[in-house]
């Protein structure tokens, strides 16, 4: 498969503060990458540096766009990132609160239009694929948690993005609600998308991932599929604990 | 939903503009807020087209239907910066109302006539408007007593106020006489059009200027006083701007060497640092062009450096405000000079004067300055152009007051009279210096010179 | 036809208000009060319109608006007296110059956030006081005195004092165009994107908006705005000096729209309205005493408006509004979670 993301010698520094520390891997087209790490890891580090909201100290991140034209992205601004087929959301979340959900997505929408009503019609499109058609006009500042994640998301597909970059989008929600973003996820990769994602809870993670990155410290310590980094003793012992460890053997 | 509570707002705002309608023709119960205990007859005088009558007191109104008031406008700064100022003009202005309506015992006949003698003794209508000290609102205020059928304006103090009320009354075609202005762009026939209807009584501030060099080579020549250098602290607005410009522009030509130009924004609270700049420029004498707010300020800041130059210059301003001879006697300073139409020492010279100055002293408590003689000076021309012309109408006022030199005895020469600019070519000022808390005219040597002045070496 | 019925509905309370501006001048005759009283909301909602786009929707806050305002004005009145230019053609140099100077300084200015490109924009403002008070060309302390004294009524604005009408019908109009420009501008993808920027740079860089190119539009239509006010305020004044510049009228720009509602395109005309007839009836009430009583009342009345409802007039009946909302969604919420399917949460 061929890669639509590659990060090579990434490393980011805050005065003497490590980050990220030589970290390379690629994100494959149309697949579901996971990085996952301990707090502190430098997992969004990472992300920001990939999106632009960081200058690298050093190392390069290349982008492959739909046309398949190769693209030097590192310490590219964000929104130039954006418009080449990059989004990504935000950890805490960030819903455009004095608007509403309809509203929100439109204003992603109308990164490929100059028209309200086609951005209106692009917004309809994105309402159904993540079913919010039936709160479109509610304010941001009266969702739940939940909604407001998924808006988020919303927005960022209304970019029609190549790749979409979830920053911990499932903290604070609750089982039912976690299972309903995995499956949304699941839809996204078999309309086309490629996924970076953040997360912290691994029982949502692990099914749905093609590849897991994993960070400690600022380094990478491994990477692979789902079942090879639920055993491999350097994750454990940094990380997942005998508890998972075991879960895991058995789904 | 919404409609319900955008039908709220427009009630409201047609609630609004009823009060403002009907508030243009009320008759309401206004008090003066300086009501004075007058000796004399208070006169008959209205603000803001409401009427309002003297209880006690021997009043006389209109004769029963005989005759109609002449209306005559004001505007001035009764708020705002200069409203301290601007409330001794506003008394100035009803002194000169109540000498033209009422007889008094005085050898002068506007003041021994009950009204206008050549209008079969209509009386005088005098009504205010308070510009707030800002040209906008004095163009405002301006227009809305121009509508009022008035037959002339006068105003308003301080030069950007008085062009704003002249550019309104060139529109109307109504006569303005602008008593206590300085800029002399005002009357240079270039920078403005109002020509043809705009006169002004005071001295501009180009013939200050050449007045104060004159006295300081008086200084120098009569008593050593060895002035060289000058420096100025301006305000910064019309008036203080083009006073710094007559000042630099001047100097050389009388022989005098510019060392400083210092200009402050009218909001200061404190003059410190200007006062500073000053006195690093090591000047031998100091103009200054503020208003009594700011001399203040300045002349506070000086004696906290202790600094005491041979002289400071005033332009028509703060110091003619009588207040302010309290300042420098409480601060114990005497260098303070400036410009003036009017000192209480000369009341024993001139018995109109002093009359005019008692109407006034028992309203306010303050001996008349020049720029309130000024004013009351503008409201009696209006009157005496009337006198002449035998009629009300502008075109005529305008006409008698451009044509015939008037009788000014409050004043020490004696009359007024305006050039083709407007501008009085009579120098209706003279030079006093404050000693000991009292203006002691100085300048220019005849039969009204109080005192030697004090130079400081 | 139902296109225009549903445009009548959406904008009824903007017709209902044009027409009272159109009504009420004819109806109190030769009243010179309320009509200059109309012609000053007029002028200054204007401005306060463009302001509102920069401070209001891209939320950055400008307190040097007069820099442009007295821009457009200076333009008018110099080119009119010197060169004998028509005040319309005045007004478009000065909008010109106040557009590129926008373009020129924001770029940089924007470096600054929040409360130090506040500052900056005062900064702007104090900087052409100061310059227009000593530079000859356009009369130093003196100002200039609008002296073009045209024949053609129309053509040239002129005001005839016994008849302001024909300005302030034209000053309405004017206004109505803006009115609708920044209306307009607020359903577009530029208002939707000032919006994001407002709440969330980031957030707006995420999905491709560019907020400094954003932010510079923002400035450059909002002085343009303000320049065509500044056009107008001089041939009405007659007169214009340097302290066209100063933070008191800057200050009156953020005024009228906070009073009415920032952020929201009826605020300003609102709150001049509400503003300049307090004020005027104020006046016309107490004033001319030396107390200054109309002043301190109407400094109670907007501390009390600013303190309690600072999103202004409009603000309170948004909020209103939001509560009734608020409980129909809580309604429909409740009735959602009895029935599967889509509603609450959303499923894929």
């Amino acid at each position: 498969m061929k890669s639509v993301i590659e990060i090579r010698n990434l490393t980011m520094k805050f005065g003497e503060l490590m980050a990220n520390e030589d970290v390379s891997f690629d994100i494959e087209n149309n697949g579901i990458v996971s990085l996952i790490g301990p707090n502190g890891a430098g997992k969004t580090t990472l992300f920001n540096c990939v999106t632009g909201f960081y200058k690298p100290f050093s190392g390069k991140v290349t982008y492959w766009d739909e046309a398949g034209v190769e693209q030097d992205i590192t310490g590219r601004p964000t929104h130039e990132i954006c418009r080449k087929g990059i989004t990504r959301n935000f950890q805490i979340v960030k819903t455009l609160s004095e608007m509403t959900v309809e509203q929100n997505i439109m204003t992603g929408a109308f990164l490929h239009t100059n028209k309200t009503s086609e951005a209106r019609d692009l917004a309809e499109g994105v309402l159904r694929r993540t079913g919010l058609l039936a709160r479109k006009d509610i304010l941001g500042r009266n969702l739940t948690i939940a909604e407001r994640k998924r808006v988020e998301i919303a927005r960022a597909l209304a970019t029609e993005p190549r790749v979409l970059m979830l920053d911990e989008c499932m903290a604070g929600l609750n089982q039912t609600e976690i299972k309903d973003v995995m499956n949304l996820i699941l839809d996204l990769k078999a309309q086309g998308l490629t996924l970076l994602v953040v997360e912290h809870i691994m029982e949502a993670i692990m099914p749905i991932s093609d590849k897991i990155v994993v960070l400690d410290s600022g380094k990478k310590i491994a990477e692979g599929p789902p079942q090879e980094i639920a055993n491999n003793d350097e994750v454990i012992k940094a990380y997942l604990g005998e508890k998972y460890h075991a879960k895991s053997k058995k789904s | 939903m919404k409609s319900k509570s955008k039908v709220g707002i427009i009630l409201l705002l047609i609630l609004a503009l009823l009060l403002v309608a009907c508030s243009g023709g009320k008759t309401t119960e206004k008090t003066e807020v300086e009501k004075p205990a007058a000796t004399d007859a208070t006169p008959a005088e209205k603000t803001d087209g409401a009427e309002k009558t003297d209880p006690a007191e021997e009043t006389e109104k209109e004769p029963a239907g005989e005759v109609e008031n002449v209306k005559l406008g004001a505007v001035l700064p009764l708020t705002g910066a200069t409203a301290t100022t601007g409330a001794n003009l506003k008394v100035a202005m009803e002194v000169a109302v109540d000498l033209i309506n009422n007889s008094h015992d005085l050898d002068w006949d506007i003041a021994k006539n009950e009204g206008i003698a050549a209008l079969n003794g209509a009386k005088i209508e005098l009504l205010f408007g308070d510009c707030q000290s800002d040209a906008t609102i004095a163009s405002t205020e301006a227009a809305n007593l121009l509508e009022k059928d008035i037959v002339g304006i006068a105003g308003a103090y301080a030069s950007g106020f008085s062009a704003a009320v002249a550019a309104q009354a060139l529109e109307y075609n109504i006569p303005m006489i602008c008593g206590s202005s300085s800029s002399a762009s005002l009357t240079d026939g270039k920078t403005y059009d109002f020509a043809s209807v705009f006169n002004r009584i005071a001295a501009n501030d180009e013939m200050e200027t050449k007045e104060f060099y004159l006295f300081l080579q008086h200084l120098n020549e009569k008593y050593n006083a060895g002035i060289k250098k000058v420096a100025i602290a301006y305000i910064n607005n019309a008036y203080g701007i083009h006073a710094d410009e007559m000042f630099a522009q001047y100097a050389p030509e009388y022989g005098f060497e510019v060392v400083a130009q210092v200009a402050y924004e009218p909001t200061i609270t404190a003059a410190d640092t200007e006062a500073a700049q000053i006195i690093n420029a090591n000047p031998d004498v100091v103009f200054q062009a503020s208003y009594i707010g700011d001399l203040t300020m300045f002349a506070q800041a000086y004696k906290a450096y202790d600094y005491a130059p041979k002289m400071i210059m005033c332009y028509c301003g703060g110091f003619q405000d009588a207040s302010f001879a309290e300042v420098a006697k409480g601060l114990g300073v005497n260098y303070y000079s400036g410009g003036q139409a009017s000192a209480e020492v000369l009341s024993d010279k001139m018995p109109v004067f002093k009359y005019v100055n008692e109407m006034y002293k028992t309203k306010t408590g303050l001996d008349i300055d020049g720029p309130a003689l000024e004013e009351f000076a503008s409201i009696i021309l209006f009157v005496q152009a009337m006198e002449i012309a035998g009629s009300s109408e502008p075109a005529d006022i305008i006409n008698a007051l451009r044509n015939n030199s008037f009788d000014a005895p409050y004043l020490t020469v004696g009359k007024i009279e305006f050039n083709e600019n407007g501008q009085n070519i009579e120098m209706a000022s003279f030079i006093t210096q404050l000693i000991d808390g009292v203006y002691q005219v100085v300048f220019p040597l005849d039969e009204y010179v109080t005192s030697e002045p004090i130079v400081n070496q | 036809m139902v296109k225009i019925k549903n445009i009548f509905k959406e904008n009824l309370f903007a017709l209902i208000l044009l027409a009272l501006f159109i009504i009420v001048p004819l109806a109190v005759g030769k009243n010179a009060d309320i009509h200059n009283i109309i012609i000053y909301i007029l002028i200054y909602a204007m401005v306060g319109e463009g302001w509102n786009l920069i401070t209001g929707f891209a939320g950055q806050t400008s307190f040097g608006h007069a820099a442009y305002f007295g821009i457009g004005a200076y333009a008018v009145a110099v080119l009119g007296n010197k060169y004998d230019v028509v005040p319309w053609a005045g007004m478009l140099a000065g909008i010109l110059i106040a557009t590129t100077l926008a373009f020129l300084i924001n770029f940089q200015l924007f470096r600054l956030k929040g409360h130090y490109f506040a500052i900056a924009t005062l900064a702007v403002a104090e900087i052409l006081r100061t310059l227009f008070s000593v530079w000859t060309y356009v009369g130093s302390g003196d100002g200039i005195k609008i002296l073009f004294r045209p024949d053609n009524k129309v053509l040239w604005l002129a005001i005839d004092v016994r008849n302001r009408l024909p300005f302030l019908y034209i000053t309405l109009a004017l206004f109505v165009l803006v009115f609708i420009l920044c209306k307009s501008l607020e359903n577009s993808k530029m208002g939707f994107y000032w919006k994001a920027i407002r709440e969330s740079h980031e957030v707006a860089e995420s999905i491709g908006i560019n907020p400094q190119h954003y932010k510079v539009y923002a400035m450059m239509l909002s002085a343009a705005i303000a320049a065509v006010g500044g056009g107008l305020y001089v041939q009405f004044f007659k007169y214009v000096d340097s302290v066209v510049f100063s933070l008191d009228v800057s200050m009156i720009f953020v005024l009228v729209t906070v009073l009415g509602g920032i952020g929201n395109v009826y605020g300003p005309i609102i709150g001049s309205i509400i503003y300049y007839t307090l004020d005027l009836s104020m006046r016309r009430l107490f004033g001319g005493t030396t107390s200054g009583i109309n002043l301190i009342i109407f400094g109670i009345l907007l501390v009390i408006v600013v303190v309690y409802q600072p999103r202004g007039i409009m603000g309170i009946f948004d909020d209103l509004v939001n509560r009734r909302r608020l409980a129909k969604e809580k309604a429909l919420q409740r009735l959602d979670t009895g029935t599967p399917g889509e509603g609450s949460g959303g499923k894929a």
